[in-house]
């Protein structure tokens, strides 16, 4: 799916991430993560957003992470969020389980 | 304890935890707008599980606002607008501060770090521009894990503890925290009340700031000497009575606590009997307002109530045939002539108190009249209706008798005209003449400050 407009998702509190996605067409993803547990967590944080990325169909993005120590179905739930709402799509639900 | 109904609250998803989060930022945002001088002040409570919101949650987090408020006041920022939210993914309160964001986040980094209840306490600081301030970027240290103390952040998203343990975690620190704040208040007005009853002057016979009455052995000194002894014993007190539901083992906690605190009084004082009367009356007051905490509105007539059953237990344990061989003055007035003291007027909810003191204190304290003379008068209207042992074990039957007459002789009718002071120093000068000290009626003064106070201060603490 195509990134059509810049969108937001989650909040900076603690236990929460928030997502930016910004078009970034014909450039690849650009992934940029912030997060307080980084040395922990960070390469699961980017796992989990190169898999929600891709369930969205998602080649062309630049996306900002800012992590306040969010748990993967956190993550899972803004990210998801962020894309609906960057590439105007319904969520499917069916594809959860 | 806290009764289980305080515990129980409605479970959330976490979807709509994630709603509430991102309302509340859209709130954030609509608050800051056109504000660009103004910080804001976003509070919640850190709550882990499903449960967002209980009363026990509820009345932390508006313990919580309270210690924002007082430190926003010591601050001296004006707050501009204020609400609150109890919604059932949680509670939350906004404050919109004009000041600088830094400076505030500070302090409040620094209310939270005042007890282990501000660890439960998520204060956001949000600037002009919607971002909340984290204390690293302050140069501050992060939070730790409230179970193993491990760095919060990491801890919790490695989910090592169940909800179960950190639920249990966080009621006790709610349930401490709430309850040791109000065993503190409520010392501090036993203690308030205990200075203020001998500060008043005159009092015929008893110590006070013009005189030691009929006294050679103590003076105002050792009175404020002894009320400060025993006040952490009446704070105590106040904690057993929140902490046993059970009235026998409570009583057998009291009679301890009560001798000790004697031991108390007795070193500060050199041994002179200021207070004793007192550690007993106002014990149990203390110990019936613990067991009333967890009221949604502990009146003053539930405390007495409470504090009259209490009484009533331990009279029949004094009196009856079990009673110890070491005796009091109220204990042998009792055997041999029936009148029953101190004892018979807390087991029936201190009906002096409730009937003429405080109705009287009350009238003349809510007209203006200045905490002197309001317990001066009130004294008085004591003086002429109640049996006081103390003045029948120092003057004997008789004289005590003619005393009380003279009291009651200078207000009639408690609702009528007040006497001038002077005839009060006169009474002062006829006691002493005559050995004669009310101390039971100077105690029942200082349960009357002390209910007078309560009723006022709880009525603001529920708001």
């Amino acid at each position: 799916m195509i990134v059509k407009q810049p969108a937001v998702a989650g909040t900076l509190e603690s236990s929460d991430i928030q997502v930016s996605i910004f078009p970034n067409p014909g450039n690849g993803l650009d992934i940029q993560l912030q997060s307080i547990a980084k040395a922990q967590f960070g390469d699961s944080i980017l796992e989990t957003t190169r898999a929600v990325l891709a369930e969205f169909e998602i080649t062309d993005a630049v996306v900002s992470l800012v992590d306040k120590g969010a748990f993967d179905w956190v993550i899972r739930s803004r990210l998801q969020a962020a894309c609906c709402r960057a590439t105007e799509s319904k969520f499917n639900w069916k594809g959860e389980d | 304890m806290t009764g289980s109904h305080r515990l129980h609250g409605e479970e959330v998803t976490g979807y709509e935890i994630l709603d509430a989060r991102e309302l509340r930022a859209a709130r954030q945002r609509d608050w800051l707008q056109g504000h660009e001088d103004c910080c804001l002040v976003s509070v919640t409570m850190n709550i882990a599980g499903p449960v967002k919101s209980t009363p026990l949650i509820r009345d932390g987090f508006r313990a919580g606002m309270e210690l924002v408020d007082d430190t926003l006041h010591n601050l001296g920022l004006p707050v501009r607008r204020s609400d609150q939210w109890f919604a059932k993914t949680g509670c939350e309160g906004f404050r919109l501060v004009c000041g600088p964001a830094d400076e505030v986040k500070r302090a409040m980094i620094g209310a939270e770090a005042a007890s282990s209840f501000g660890r439960l306490l998520d204060i956001d600081v949000l600037g002009p521009d919607c971002v909340p301030l984290s204390r690293t970027g302050l140069g501050l240290p992060g939070r730790r894990c409230l179970v193993c103390g491990e760095p919060a952040q990491v801890c919790g998203r490695s989910q090592r503890h169940s909800y179960e343990q950190l639920r249990a975690v966080t009621n006790e620190i709610i349930h401490t925290f709430l309850s040791r704040r109000s065993a503190d208040r409520v010392a501090a007005l036993a203690c308030r009340a205990m200075l203020w009853e001998v500060l008043v002057t005159p009092k015929p016979g008893l110590v006070d700031r013009d005189n030691r009455g009929s006294h050679s052995d103590m003076d105002v000194f050792t009175f404020a000497a002894s009320a400060a002894a025993i006040t952490p014993y009446l704070r105590d007190v106040y904690l057993l009575g929140c902490r046993h539901s059970d009235r026998v083992q409570l009583l057998t906690a009291l009679r301890g606590a009560g001798r000790l605190a004697e031991e108390d009084m007795n070193r500060a004082t050199g041994n002179v009997n200021t207070h004793k009367g007192l550690i007993y009356s106002l014990g149990l007051l203390c110990a019936a307002s613990g067991r009333c905490q967890d009221l949604e509105i502990p009146s003053i007539s539930t405390v007495l109530e409470e504090c009259g059953t209490l009484a009533a237990m331990a009279m029949d344990a004094d009196f009856g045939a079990q009673a110890p061989s070491r005796t009091t003055t109220g204990q042998t007035l009792y055997r041999t002539r029936g009148i029953g003291g101190i004892r018979a007027e807390a087991a029936a909810g201190f009906p002096s108190v409730q009937q003429i003191a405080l109705p009287v204190l009350t009238r003349l304290l809510d007209a203006g009249m200045c905490a002197n003379d309001a317990g001066a008068y009130t004294l008085l209207a004591l003086l002429g209706r109640v049996t006081d042992t103390n003045m029948i074990a120092r003057g004997g039957m008789e004289s005590a008798a003619a005393a009380k007459a003279a009291a009651l002789s200078l207000l009639p009718d408690l609702n009528g005209d007040l006497p001038d002071l002077s005839h009060l120093r006169s009474l002062d000068r006829q006691f002493i003449r005559d050995n004669l000290s009310p101390g039971g009626c100077a105690d029942l003064l200082a349960i009357s400050f002390f209910l007078y106070h309560l009723n006022k201060e709880t009525q603001t603490w529920q708001t």
